[in-house]
């Protein structure tokens, strides 16, 4: 059996296999080597990812947010064809380059916000020609509650059928276009220049990825101390002395109610004998009358015009949309005042 | 510990006993070829377990058989027991007889057949290598011998 053994034959690719195996195993050894650099860039692309995602959700910073998909596409590739080209020693880098793909796939993401988003939206009353309602800009500032580059992502802003366009991040629309929009008048405080309105609505953002948001509202209302004009407003007491000498030029009729002649000691002015300069301490008797189609859900009261560079607006206790119950008492009461 | 060109030198010293151990396993030239090249992956991979450099064949020898095993058994023609392993197609005309003679041996037979007659080990040795019991080895040894002996009146008549 000894002779048997040793008469196998011996193939010569014998050493080549032989070489072949610890070249192997060599290759194996080189790819052990470069564990903990592995190890380093699997930590540094999680962390770039981490980091990724945090960025996003805190400043939803937007510079990099056009990486086109097929960037990533090209680094998945040339990972591969390296990882086959230069043979398994190099394999260590194929799971960060993995993470890295991914990471630059959620930069190139559009930032959908989770939660509905704080807009403000600033009214500013900037005429005084007597038709203020009119004239008046409705301002998105946007920008701040969103920040630049979350503004840059959006395409539009609706609010009911108005397609509100954009210019520096402030979305500015007539007031007629935000009377008519789901977002309803403001009701401010007589003793604030500036008054922050009750009322919340949403809008409806819509990105440039396609994506709508609806956002709640927070309208808050500017009122310029140094607009021209005095109005003088019918109160629930209907009598109104005048602080000063005063020249009415209009009057401003309300949705709800309209004046329809003042009582001053004794004589009747209607809006033809306008305009008229009363003396200080007039007594005023404001009459009213209600318009023919009461639209409670947009309610203006009748305002006074004056030239006096004087500025005062009506006052209610609550948001009609919150408290309509509450607003049609007042009404009530003031129509009530009237006839009395 | 190993340094490469050691591991090398004193691979090459033993290289063909191991072929030929790896042969009576697999019976064919080109499957003997891998398991061969999984022998050198192996030992140079674990060169640094070796404590005794002179007990190198003896580990090499180990690892040959293991990678024969893993093979058959990767190839479905690994039997355990006592069944016998069906005959492969052989390429070499010269080497039938040996592996003609072992065919009907159990891996774990050829073990020890190889050890104890052609590595001229003694019992103690032959179990040391397996990993076995010296009683064991000699049981299995016995027997096989009987096995072979029956093999070769066979292949007279």
């Amino acid at each position: 059996m000894k002779k048997e053994w040793n008469r196998i034959h011996i193939p010569k690719s014998l050493s080549q296999q032989t070489k072949k195996g610890i070249a192997k195993a060599k290759q194996e050894e080189q790819r052990q080597k470069f564990r903990p650099l592995r190890f380093v860039g699997i930590v540094a692309a999680l962390f770039l990812l981490i980091a990724t995602t945090r960025i996003k959700q805190v400043t939803a910073y937007s510079e990099i947010s056009n990486i086109p998909i097929i960037l990533v596409i090209i680094i998945l590739a040339s990972g591969i064809i390296l990882y086959h080209i230069l043979g398994h020693a190099f394999q260590w880098f194929t799971v960060p380059l993995i993470l890295l793909a991914v990471a630059l796939y959620l930069f190139s993401m559009p930032y959908r916000p989770a939660s509905p988003l704080p807009l403000h939206a600033k009214v500013i009353y900037t005429t005084n020609d007597g038709k203020e309602a009119n004239n008046t800009k409705v301002e998105l500032k946007v920008a701040q509650a969103l920040g630049e580059a979350n503004v840059k992502r959006i395409k539009a802003i609706h609010i009911g059928h108005q397609t509100l366009t954009k210019q520096d991040f402030v979305f500015t629309f007539t007031y007629e276009a935000f009377r008519q929009s789901e977002i309803q008048k403001a009701i401010w405080q007589r003793d604030e220049k500036i008054s922050i309105n009750r009322a919340v609505n949403t809008l409806a953002v819509e990105w440039h990825s396609g994506k709508t948001t609806q956002v709640p509202l927070t309208i808050m209302y500017e009122f310029p101390s140094s607009t021209e004009g005095l109005i003088k407003h019918p109160t629930e007491d209907q009598h109104y002395t005048l602080a000063e000498a005063t020249t009415i030029t209009a009057f401003i009729p309300g949705e709800a109610v309209a004046i329809s002649h003042l009582q001053v000691e004794g004589s009747t002015i209607t809006a033809e004998q306008l305009p008229i300069t009363l003396e200080k301490g007039s007594v005023i008797e404001v009459n009213l009358v209600q318009q023919p189609e009461v639209h409670l859900q947009q309610p203006t009261l009748p305002l006074i015009k004056t030239t006096n560079n004087h500025y005062e607006i009506v006052y209610l206790d609550e948001h009609p949309m919150l408290k309509q119950q509450k607003y049609e008492e007042a009404i009530k009461k003031l129509l009530q005042g009237v006839s009395a | 510990m190993f340094k490469e060109q050691d591991f090398i030198q004193q691979y090459k010293a033993i290289e063909n006993d191991l072929y030929r151990v790896a042969y009576i396993y697999m019976k064919n030239e080109a499957d003997t070829l891998d398991v061969m090249q999984e022998v050198a992956y192996r030992a140079y991979k674990y060169r640094h377990q070796l404590e005794q450099p002179k007990y190198f064949k003896t580990w090499a020898t180990r690892i040959t058989m293991n990678c024969a095993h893993d093979a058959l058994r990767k190839n479905g023609c690994y039997v355990a027991t006592e069944q016998i392993i069906e005959t492969p197609i052989l390429d070499d005309v010269s080497s039938i007889e040996l592996a003609d003679v072992m065919e009907k041996l159990t891996p774990k037979e050829k073990d020890v057949i190889i050890l104890r007659i052609f590595y001229d080990y003694t019992f103690q040795q032959t179990a040391h290598c397996l990993n076995s019991n010296e009683n064991t080895v000699k049981t299995i040894y016995y027997r096989s011998l009987r096995k072979l002996k029956q093999q070769l009146e066979e292949g007279e008549r």
